[in-house]
C-alpha cells in the first residue's frame, strides 16, 4: 500500500502542475509587446517629439520574475521639462492581464495592463483602482491622464 | 449584526481561536484563487470573475504575497487583542463570581476583601492579577500576563508607538500565555 504522505505529495504536484509552458517563447512575446507599446507611445507623442517637447529615450533594464528567470527588456524614457517619466515593464505574470508595465514620476506611478487585445494598443490605462477598479483604452487621452498623475504640477 | 452587541456571559478563548482558524483558512482558500488568475502561459486574457478581486488585477504573484502577508499580520494582531480581552472578562467575571459568593478558600476571601475595598473601581491588572499573582501557583503564570498586557496596550490604543514587550508574540504564544493564567485560577 502506498504510503498517504507520498501520495499527498504526489497528488500536490498533479494538481498545482499545469500544462507546459514555454517560457522562452512567453518571455520573447512580452518583450516584442513591450516593444510595440513604445512604438505607439512615440507615435501620440509625435508632435511633442517633433517639436522637442518631448525628449525619448530607450533604455536596457534587468526584471527578475517568477518562471520566466531574469531578463533584460527595454524601458521609455520620456524627459518632459527637465522632469523624467519612465515606462518600467513590472512582468508578464500579473492577475488578470498578460503582462503590466508602471508608469513612473515624481508624482507617483501609473499601471499599463495588456489586456485588451481588441484595441488599437493592446493596453489599458487603470484610471483608479477603489471603490473599483476603472481602465480605458490608453490614447492620446489617457496618456495625457497617465502623465498629469506622474509630473508634478505647474505652479 | 443582530446578537453583536450582546452580553458575552461566557467568554471563552477557544471561540476566539476556532475564529482565528476559520479566518486564517479562508485567506489561504481566498490567495490560492487569487494567484490562480495569474497566467501561466494560457495565452488569453481572461477576467477576474469576483468583484473584490479585482484590486489585484495587474498585481504579480510576489504582491499578491505580499498584499495576503498583511493581511495575515493584521488578523494576529485583531485576533492576539481578542484573546487578551477574552482572558481579561474570563478574570473578571471569576472576580465578581467569587466576591459576591461565601466561600472560605483563600482567593475567594482575597477577592471579597479587595471589592469591600475598591466596589466598582477594581482594577485588572493592578487589583486582581496582583492579587491573582500571590494566590496562584505557579506565580508566573500571572507574571507572563502582565507582560503580555504591554502588547494588549498598545493594541488598543492604534499601535501608535513602538512598543517595548520584551519579546515577540505570536496569536500561539498568547493564546498558551491567557489558557495558563486560566487554568491557574482555582475552581470557583
Amino acid at each position: 500500500m502506498e504510503d498517504q504522505l507520498v501520495t499527498f505529495l504526489r497528488t500536490r504536484k498533479e494538481r498545482t502542475t499545469g500544462p507546459a509552458v514555454n517560457w522562452e517563447e512567453k518571455k520573447r512575446e512580452w518583450i516584442r509587446s513591450v516593444q510595440a507599446l513604445y512604438e505607439y507611445v512615440k507615435a501620440l507623442l509625435r508632435e511633442s517629439i517633433e517639436s522637442n517637447d518631448v525628449i525619448v529615450q530607450i533604455v536596457d533594464m534587468v526584471v527578475s520574475e517568477e518562471f520566466v528567470g531574469e531578463y533584460t527588456i527595454p524601458a521609455l524614457q520620456l524627459i518632459v521639462g527637465g522632469e523624467r517619466v519612465q515606462f518600467l515593464p513590472k512582468g508578464v505574470n500579473v492577475i488578470g492581464a498578460s503582462g503590466r508595465v508602471d508608469i513612473r514620476g515624481d508624482l507617483g506611478t501609473v499601471t499599463l495592463l495588456r489586456d485588451r487585445p481588441e484595441v488599437d494598443s493592446g493596453w489599458t490605462v487603470v484610471l483608479q483602482r477603489a471603490p473599483r477598479l476603472t481602465t480605458a483604452p490608453l490614447d492620446s487621452n489617457t496618456l495625457k491622464f497617465a502623465l498629469e498623475q506622474v509630473l508634478t504640477p505647474l505652479p | 449584526m443582530i446578537g453583536a452587541f450582546e452580553v458575552c456571559e461566557l467568554p471563552d478563548i477557544t471561540d476566539v481561536w476556532i475564529w482565528f482558524e476559520f479566518q486564517l483558512a479562508l485567506l489561504a482558500d481566498s490567495q490560492a484563487n487569487v494567484l490562480k488568475y495569474v497566467q501561466l502561459g494560457a495565452g488569453s486574457v481572461f477576467q477576474v470573475a469576483r468583484p473584490h478581486e479585482q484590486r489585484f488585477i495587474g498585481l504579480t504573484r510576489a504582491e499578491t504575497k505580499a498584499f495576503f502577508d498583511e493581511q495575515r499580520v493584521q488578523l494576529e494582531l485583531v485576533t492576539m487583542f481578542e484573546l487578551l480581552a477574552t482572558t481579561e472578562a474570563i478574570i473578571r467575571l471569576d472576580f465578581r463570581s467569587r466576591a459576591g459568593a461565601r466561600r472560605k478558600d483563600a482567593l475567594s476571601r482575597r477577592f471579597r476583601q479587595l471589592h469591600r475595598t475598591r466596589g466598582e473601581r477594581i482594577r485588572f491588572d493592578e487589583d486582581i492579577l496582583a492579587a491573582l499573582k500571590e494566590e496562584v501557583t505557579p506565580a508566573g503564570v500571572v507574571s507572563a500576563f502582565r507582560g503580555v498586557l504591554k502588547l494588549r496596550h498598545w493594541l488598543a490604543h492604534g499601535r501608535h508607538w513602538h512598543p517595548k514587550l520584551g519579546r515577540g508574540y505570536t496569536p500561539n504564544d498568547v493564546f498558551d500565555i491567557s489558557q495558563a493564567l486560566i487554568y491557574a485560577v482555582p475552581l470557583a
